[in-house]
Parts: structure tokens; sequence; C-alpha cells
């Protein structure tokens, strides 16, 4: 498969839950080995300059946080552009704001990736801190499950790279990022 | 007298962005005017105990707009601290990155984010092609060029791809407008212009997006900026790069001046009476002076200044952006920044505090007091208490604006030969007096302006880079002694954002970050009142405001996206009564 394949981690990565989907782009980017070149995007609290990579993939994932009251929390939703933006549109954070007016400007363009989010309800996005509630490390597994199957439906496969980089040491660098040490997304 | 509350306030969450509650007299006239951020943003606190050369790797998280600028400018607070002044080589590319990130944002802002408060897209759908290429010759004739888009056949086929959109239901992002208000004052074609320029600069931000990425390494966020200098010293070497950024450069500045600026003029001219209504501003309510016109509202104007243009170190470079202020609208006198003078209040900001801190001495206690909420079952701001999660920045006891008008103001107050030129030929070919400048319509020009001067010098400065490179020197870091200069020191970030001054300030003490604060513009722009119960820019700008329709405050919302706001915001209408009149989302940028 010749697709070029972007997958965005969305979100603030102080902000507790809101960095999940930031820590688990970031856990994929080292725990497997895939197939066909994808593109790792730290997305961060970027809004309207992710723009031009939903106008120059063919397919575009996004993995972020969609706070919906009447929802539980760790509930993962996979949905496509359109069903993202025909919803009731969830955006509690800066950046869910941000990322649902940035598609809609988008879907204007002529050309626009298929784009296909992945969310998931957060519970704390207050504390300012790196890391995760348990209710959102109680489905940990799950969601990166998720995660792998989208891409796999994207015609990747996926393996496992037996760096075994555990969530403890990726939540480690995102409060950590050094110079000195090349220690980033 | 009915006196009409309306509340501009977020969908979802009190922890929400930003809020306005305006109150109008009988005449639909603002009287008064609140800005509330509604959330908590205590980011500083995380980088206290760092290593100081990580800083820019975390506050660059601060914001999802000038992520590049946070991140260079906690840099240079640490450089400003370890007393390093950085090569030439890395003071151009940090020039052109930061560059790039202007025409980009400014463009965005334009056409994405303010550019439907004045455009009405059904309208547009009643459009003559034929006409509107004459119409486009006209506004691109006053701006000196030829018209971006000139052939009748394009219009007729945007035209018929709005309709399809409008057809499928899939007006997205145009689905909010207020279609129809009496305040959209362009004509059909006019409106159509419009559009096509909308849709086009979705393809140019693209390439402007490139540029950035040129020289600040992984995209999106730059991460060739370290205390010291730059990392992308293969990409100064390389010919091949620096040609291609003035090639993406080149098809931008085409579109800046054969789409923006006569876009600019069209607004402008169709809305000129309210840039000169004097009567409507706040100063001629509050204070009895009379310059500029609807949304002028404080005329105080501040800049740092920025973008070094030689090598002498820090707030010693002669700048493009000159530093200073201007009180009162009156350029005939500027006076020079004192540091010492910034101090931010929270007499009505939750949080803890006595009195007007210097950033050096900040402190971020959270003291949240909660909303009014009343039977009508609205929830209120408590006014006369604190209300919003933005502190209230002072400068000199005074409450300034900060932004792209502020530094055109700046720059023409300090008879900048460069900045005076860009803004009286603007001036001048739209045969308009400067004053028009201060208003709604003026900080949406002074924008366009900015955007133009600064496509243009940064070829100089590609050229500059080149010929540097060439001659051999690729030196792109400055060495330092990091365990001698961090034992104790502090030092300063402070220049200027895409939207207006941004300071950094870091105190350090053994290697570690003692404290860290930053004053963000969109804080000078948007913060409430202070201890003294002066408002803040957002605030003033929308006194003596008539709103024609109260259930669609369109010119709230328009004076509003005129800062370019960095808070994502959602609105609400409701009026005293407490019963919802309407829903209006602004569409924003960054959020801090």
């Amino acid at each position: 498969m010749n697709k070029k394949i972007a997958i965005i981690g969305s979100g603030n990565a102080f902000f507790k839950d809101e960095g999940v989907g930031l820590y688990a782009v970031k856990y994929i980017k080292e725990n497997y080995d895939f197939s066909a070149e994808i593109e790792f995007v730290d997305g961060g609290t970027l809004g309207f300059l992710l723009m031009p990579l939903l106008q120059e993939f063919e397919e575009v994932i996004i993995v972020n946080t969609a706070s919906e009251d009447g929802l539980s929390v760790g509930k993962i939703m996979v949905k496509s552009c359109n069903e993202f933006l025909d919803g009731t549109l969830i955006k509690k954070t800066a950046n869910e704001v941000e990322i649902a007016e940035m598609l809609q400007i988008c879907s204007m363009a002529d050309h626009m990736a298929n784009t296909t989010l992945i969310s998931i309800v957060p519970q704390d996005i207050i504390s300012v801190e790196v890391g995760l509630s348990e209710a959102i490390r109680s489905v940990w597994s799950e969601y990166i499950k998720t995660i792998l199957d989208v891409l796999q439906k994207c015609g990747i496969e996926v393996v496992e790279s037996k760096k075994n980089l555990s969530l403890e040491e990726i939540l480690y660098t995102f409060a950590n990022p050094s110079i000195e040490h090349r220690r980033g997304f | 007298m009915s006196k009409k509350h309306i509340v501009v306030d977020p969908i979802t969450r009190i922890e929400g962005h930003l809020r306005i509650e305006a109150v109008i007299d009988e005449n639909n006239v603002i009287v008064d005017a609140y800005s509330a951020s509604t959330m908590f943003r205590g980011i500083e606190t995380i980088l206290q105990g760092r290593d100081p050369r990580d800083c820019g790797l975390l506050a660059m998280r601060i914001c999802g707009v000038c992520t590049g600028t946070h991140y260079q400018r906690s840099i240079e607070a640490v450089e400003d601290a370890f007393g390093v002044t950085i090569p030439k080589n890395a003071r151009i590319v940090r020039n052109l990155i930061q560059g790039a990130l202007y025409v980009h944002d400014h463009l965005v802002h334009f056409y994405h984010l303010h550019a439907l408060d004045f455009v009405d897209v059904v309208s547009a759908l009643s459009a003559d092609p034929a006409k509107t290429v004459v119409e486009a010759k006209k506004w691109a004739t006053v701006a000196g060029v030829n018209p971006y888009i000139d052939g009748e056949s394009e219009f007729k086929a945007i035209k018929e791809r709005v309709a399809n959109f409008v057809k499928q239901g899939r007006l997205g992002i145009f689905g909010n407008g207020y279609w129809g208000n009496k305040h959209y004052k362009l004509t059909p074609e006019q409106n159509l212009i419009g559009v096509a320029h909308y849709l086009r600069a979705l393809d140019i931000q693209r390439d402007l997006a490139k540029m950035q990425a040129i020289f600040g390494g992984k995209n999106p966020h730059p991460q060739s900026i370290v205390v010291g200098g730059v990392t992308c010293v293969q990409d100064i070497e390389n010919p091949a790069r620096i040609a291609l950024f003035k090639q993406l450069l080149a098809d931008g500045t085409k579109f800046v001046k054969e789409a923006y600026l006569p876009d600019v003029y069209m607004a402008g001219t169709v809305y000129a009476d309210e840039a000169t209504d004097s009567k409507a501003t706040f100063t001629e309510l509050m204070e009895g002076k009379g310059v500029g016109g609807t949304g002028g509202g404080l005329l105080n104007y501040m800049s740092y200044g920025d973008f070094r243009l030689d090598d002498t170190g820090f707030y010693k470079a002669k700048t493009l952006f000159p530093s200073g202020i201007v009180y009162g609208g009156d350029i005939s006198k500027v006076q020079d920044i004192d540091q010492n003078k910034i101090a931010e209040d929270v007499t009505h900001a939750w949080y803890e505090g006595q009195k007007p801190l210097h950033p050096y001495d900040g402190q971020t206690i959270p003291h949240y007091t909660g909303l009014d909420k009343r039977p009508d079952g609205i929830a209120y701001l408590k006014t006369a208490e604190k209300y919003s999660w933005i502190k209230a920045p002072i400068y000199n006891d005074t409450r300034v604006e900060v932004g792209p008008l502020a530094r055109m103001v700046i720059g023409v107050a300090r008879k900048d030969e460069r900045i005076t030129k860009y803004v009286t030929n603007f001036l001048k070919r739209g045969n308009l007096p400067i004053t028009v400048l201060f208003s709604t319509v003026g900080r949406t020009a002074a924008r366009a302006i900015e955007t133009e001067l600064m496509a243009d010098i940064m070829v100089e400065w590609a050229d500059e880079l080149a010929k540097n490179a060439a001659s051999g020197d690729l030196t792109t870091w400055s060495e330092f002694d990091f365990d001698k200069v961090s034992v104790k020191t502090k030092g300063m970030g402070l220049a200027e954002a895409p939207r207006g001054a941004l300071g950094h300030w870091v105190r350090i003490e053994n290697g570690k970050v003692a404290n860290y604060q930053a004053v963000v513009p969109s804080t000078w722009n948007a913060g409430p009142r202070d201890y003294k119960g002066r408002m803040g820019a957002y605030e003033a700008s929308l006194i003596g405001t008539k709103v024609a329709n109260p259930e669609q405050p369109l010119e709230i919302i328009r004076t509003i996206h005129s800062f370019d706001p960095c808070i994502a915001c959602a609105v609400h209408v409701v009026d005293t009564k407490g019963k919802e009149l309407g829903v209006y989302k602004i569409d924003t940028q960054c959020s801090i």
C-alpha cells in the first residue's frame, strides 16, 4: 500500500487526561513496527496549523478526547469526519473546539484526507500535570487496540517491536522533555 | 429605562473559554461590557524546577497557534539570563521562522476566522459573475495591482461550488452565520469575491505553513531553536532550501498583495463610516476626546518591539518593529518601554493576591469564587468581584492594547521609515486619514499592512542569510558555560507574537527554574477590569457600539474578532430575563 498516512495525537499534554491522544500515539510509535511509512504527528494544542496535513495526506487519523455529558468516562468512539461533524459537537477543551472548526474549514478545500477520529471520554482535564486518571488507565489496552485496528483497516500491518516501552516511560518523556537527552515526541 | 444584558458565553462548560457580557441601552448601544475567560491555565507551575534549557519544549505547549513563538520566547528569556548573544545566522533563521508564522497566521485569521463577519456567504449566491470581475478589478486597482482572480468563468465555478455546498447541507463553518443580518453591507458581487478568496486562501496557507518547516525542523512544532542559537545548519548551507523558502514566499506574497489587501480596502471602504464615527468611541464617551471609530477602545498602544536587524544583542539591536507606548491615540508622542513598569493585577481575576505584581514576582494561586446564579436560571459574572481566569496586566498604571495595530501605531509614532512607508501607502491609496486605524476595521487593516510588510522584508532576510552562508560563515550557536551562568540569574524574553506583546520571565537558581511567568498578548487584550475598575482592551472596544439586532450580536463578535482572540470560545445570547435568544459560535485560534 502506498497510502500516505498520518496519525495525529491531539490535546494538551499537561492537562492530565487531555493528553491521552498524544500519549497513545507516542506509545504506538515506540512499541510497534509497521508495513508502510506512517507519519506520527505531535499535534499538541495545534488547531489550524494542522490543516496542511489534512490537505496533503490521503488518510489522517486524529486521536483526541471528546468530553460529552452522558457518556461514561473511558468510552472510545471511532468516527469518520462527517460523523464527527454531524453529531452533537463535543467540545469542552479548547483543543476540541479548534479541531472541530479546523475540520469544518478543511471540508471546503479541494482535497481533504479521508479522516477518522478516535476519541475517548476523559475524566480529569483540569489538573495541571502529565498523567492519566485511573478510569482511563483501566481502558488503556482496549484504547491502543482500537487505534491499531483502525491502522490495520487502512491496510497497514502492525507487529510489536519488542521495545516494551511502558505507559509510565511514555508519560515520563512528556513530563521531562530534554534537548540534551533527545527526549521528545 | 430598559437596559438589556447580553451574555456571550461558551456553550458546553464553565471551564470554557471566552465570555463577553454586555449591557445595551434602549437604543441598542453598548454601555457596559465585561470580558472573562472561564478556563484556568496554570501552566507556569509546570516549569518550576526544570533545566532552563528545556523550558522551550514545555512552553511551546502553552498555545495552539504561536507554539513556535512561545518556544522561542522561552529560549530567549534563558539566553537573556545567561547573557548569551546568538550568531547572525541564528538571528536571521529565527526571524524567518517567526516571519513565516506572522504571514500564515494573519492570512488564516482574516479569511478563515474573521472574513465571515463582513462577508455574507448566502448573498454571494445571487452575484453576477461578470459584474464580479469588474468589482474585483476595481478594488485591485485601489491597491495598485491586478486582481488575483480575474476570470468570469472562475467566479462562476466558485459560485456553483458554494451553491453545491448549500444544496448538500455541507455549509460547515458557513452554517453558523447570521446571513441576511442588515449589518452585512457588502454587495452580492463583493461577497462572491470574499468567498472566492476564502477558498483560495486554503491552498495558500498550506504553502505558507511549509515555509515555517524549512528552517523550523520537524513540522508542525518547530524544534530547531536551542539556547545559544539554532541547529539547522544543513538548511543554511544548502542554497536549495533558501530558494524553496523564497519561492513559497513569492507565491504567498502574490496572494497577499492581489487578494488580501484589495479585500481589506473593499471591506474598509464599505464600513468606512464606522471607522471614523468617533462619537461611538470609548474615549469620546469616557474622556470627551474624539479620534477613531467604532471598536477603537483604549487607544493606548504598546509594543515590546521585535525582529532584530543586527547582532548587538537583546534590547540593544535595532528592530523591525520598534518598542514603545502611545497614549490616547496621540501619535505625536511616544515613550520608551520600561519593563519594570509591567505588573499583573488580580482584583477581578480568580487568583489570590493583594496588589499588582511584576512578573518576576508573579504568583498563580487559583481562588475561584464562581458565578452569580440568578432566579432566571442564568449564571452571570460577579462583575463587582472576581470574574475571569485572565489576570489584568497593567503598564505604568494604565491599560493598553497590543497587536498588529499597536505595532503599526508605534512604528509611525517612532517615525520608523519602513513602517511609515507601508502605513502611508495604504492610507494614501485608499484616500483615508490615519485616524481610521483606531477602530475595528482599522485593527483589521493594520494586520493586513503588517502582513505585506513582513512578506516583503523576508525576501531581504533570506538573501542576507544566503549571502552570509556563501561567505563561509556557518556558525549557528554561541557557546556558554552552563554551570557558571546558571547559578543565580534572571532573564526575560520580551518581544512580539502575531497577536501582540509576549513576555516570558524566568528566575534561575542552581541550574533550575525558580520562578516562571508568561504574560501573553490575549492577557493584555482580554483581561478584566483592574484594581481601579479600569477596563481591558476588549471591554473598552465594545463601549458605544450599536448592536443592530441584540439577538444576533454580529457587531460584538466582529470587534472581538478584530483582535484575533487567542481564546477558543462559543457564545450564548440571552436577555436580562434569561430567555435564550440565540447561539453563536466565535471561531478562534489558540488558547491560554
